[in-house]
């Protein structure tokens, strides 16, 4: 009987230690920021600053100017200018934008377009002013559909807030996009 | 008894474990943050051995963009050497409110944007109380900061200085500048 | 319970030296599994052009090798290789970080560090996305007084 007691004791140890191990985060999702998620079209509500998604274009090749040098590059995937519109910032900050794609990998705002005219790398978001932003993904053509943009703030993001902005629907790929300010 | 001794001794050693794992944390966020603030007349004050004037403010519009303003501010601190070799990490922010805060431009043009709305047309750069290039007494050690603020907003800022040395203490005082057009 | 019932020493004695033997061992091979697990292989196995290579975050294709000395510049060893990166994000450091890359072992000479190139662009390599493979030009500046002779490189992971 006392046997029978001490099994059930063990039994019921070792399934509640399992349920704790099976629902305890992995340590890459601690490290994650706290997502907000929006509708199409819709403002994300963040910790440093609201966004909202107002549009994008899909091209083969972006050209723009550096310095006064035109400057064209061309891709073997496609190239998607996400803009977006930043309003009820906290405090003065830079913006990071990734792509989510449909696949769900992760796609960093490309840096082949450093120094075009109102590059995000160089933006600063102040309190108190709307301001409307943009930022260049390189990704292929079956990750935009169903993708969305992901704005955090630069640098480490733990207990900080990233908003996620579903793709509204946009229109085919145009050979050509120009980066103007 | 003697259970109750052991789960003292544990409670105990458990409360350490902590309290030294803490300590690091604690003491970057008292480097970190400001909550202990001393407030001053819009002229400026003294903290941790070190005086800070105002020296200039003034609030630039440009024509294209008449809901925004570059708001600069001159400051002057002044103290011994020792004093200020706790000032370093000088930070200078602007507050409207609890839930607004402003940083200093750093951007490419921010040189060019100073150099424009100060009156004598220099940029005194940023505060720093130890530059390697001043000697050793020589007066107050100036510094030039340019913030991008609504107009709306210039009534009601509150400037913000503080050092690493002096963290979680920090001076707050009014500012008010008049606006100006720049062509 | 009672005191009459106290078995002999050896029968005391014998479960607990098992259960700490049993115990030792299991440390011992939790240990040397790790062990195991971090160990490389001694000699890493080899490959030829159009082979690809993994890198761990990238999988690395070695194309053509070859002394350019076209130009006015020193003479540079060129690598052209395809990357592709095997990750579920935007990778910028394909040769890990602290960077290690390829690593010419040619005589006795001292290559330096190499620069990547984007084909694409003839700019720095900034990063690879996800399922977009890029040729990349590795360019190491020839030490002086090197010979062309038979060269190897070797990757890390």
């Amino acid at each position: 009987m006392i046997r029978a007691a001490d099994m059930a004791t063990v039994l019921a140890g070792a399934a509640l230690l399992g349920a704790m191990m099976a629902s305890a985060p992995d340590y890459n999702s601690v490290f994650q920021p706290f997502p907000a998620h929006a509708a199409p079209g819709e403002a994300a509500d963040g910790r440093l600053f609201d966004a909202r998604f107002l549009g994008g274009r899909l091209a083969r090749q972006v050209a723009f100017e550096r310095y006064g040098t035109p400057i064209i590059r061309d891709s073997a995937a496609l190239f998607l200018i996400a803009d977006f519109e930043v309003s009820h910032v906290t405090a003065s900050t830079r913006i990071a934008a990734t792509w989510r794609g449909a696949s769900g990998r992760d796609y960093a705002a490309t840096g082949r377009v450093e120094g075009a005219p109102g590059g995000l790398e160089a933006r600063w978001f102040q309190p108190g002013l709307t301001d409307r932003a943009f930022a260049v993904f390189e990704l292929p053509a079956d990750e935009v559909p169903g993708g969305r943009l992901v704005l955090t703030a630069p640098g480490v993001t733990i207990l900080d807030s990233a908003l996620h902005l579903p793709a509204p629907p946009l229109p085919g790929p145009q050979p050509l996009a120009r980066i103007a300010p | 008894m003697r259970r109750i001794g052991w789960l003292a001794l544990t409670a105990l050693f458990f409360a350490l474990t902590a309290g030294i794992g803490a300590k690091t944390a604690i003491l970057d966020l008292r480097g970190e943050r400001e909550w202990d603030l001393t407030d001053t007349g819009p002229a400026g004050g003294a903290l941790e051995g070190v005086a800070l004037r105002v020296e200039l403010t003034r609030a630039a519009t440009a024509p294209q963009r008449p809901d925004r303003a570059l708001l600069l501010v001159r400051l002057a601190l002044d103290g011994p050497p020792a004093a200020r070799a706790a000032w370093v990490d000088c930070r200078v922010t602007l507050r409207h409110g609890q839930d607004r805060l402003w940083r200093p431009l750093e951007t490419a043009n921010t040189d060019a944007a100073i150099r424009t709305i100060a009156p004598d047309g220099q940029n005194m750069g940023r505060c720093n109380p130890q530059p390697f290039d001043a000697p050793a007494d020589a007066g107050p050690i100036l510094s030039d900061q340019v913030f991008l603020v609504p107009v709306e907003a210039l009534d009601g800022l509150r400037l913000h200085v503080s050092a690493q040395g002096t963290r979680p203490r920090a001076l707050a005082l009014p500012i008010a500048a008049q606006l100006v057009a720049i062509p | 319970m009672t005191p009459a019932k106290q078995r002999s020493l050896p029968r005391r004695v014998l479960p607990r030296v098992v259960a700490a033997l049993g115990l030792v061992a299991a440390v011992l091979l939790s240990w040397w599994m790790r062990i195991e697990d971090a160990r490389t292989a001694d000699t890493p196995p080899r490959i030829a052009f159009g082979q690809p290579v993994d890198l761990g975050r990238v999988m690395l294709t070695p194309l053509s090798l070859a002394v350019a000395p076209e130009g006015d510049g020193p003479p540079q060893l060129v690598l052209r290789a395809r990357l592709e990166n095997l990750t579920g994000r935007t990778e910028g450091a394909v040769f890990g970080f602290p960077p290690r890359p390829p690593l010419v072992d040619a005589g006795q000479a001292d290559f330096p560090q190499p620069e990547i190139f984007l084909d694409r662009d003839g700019e720095y390599l900034r990063h690879v996305q996800p399922r977009i493979p890029e040729e990349v030009t590795i360019t190491w500046d020839i030490p002086a007084g090197w010979q062309p002779q038979e060269i190897s490189l070797t990757f890390f992971r």
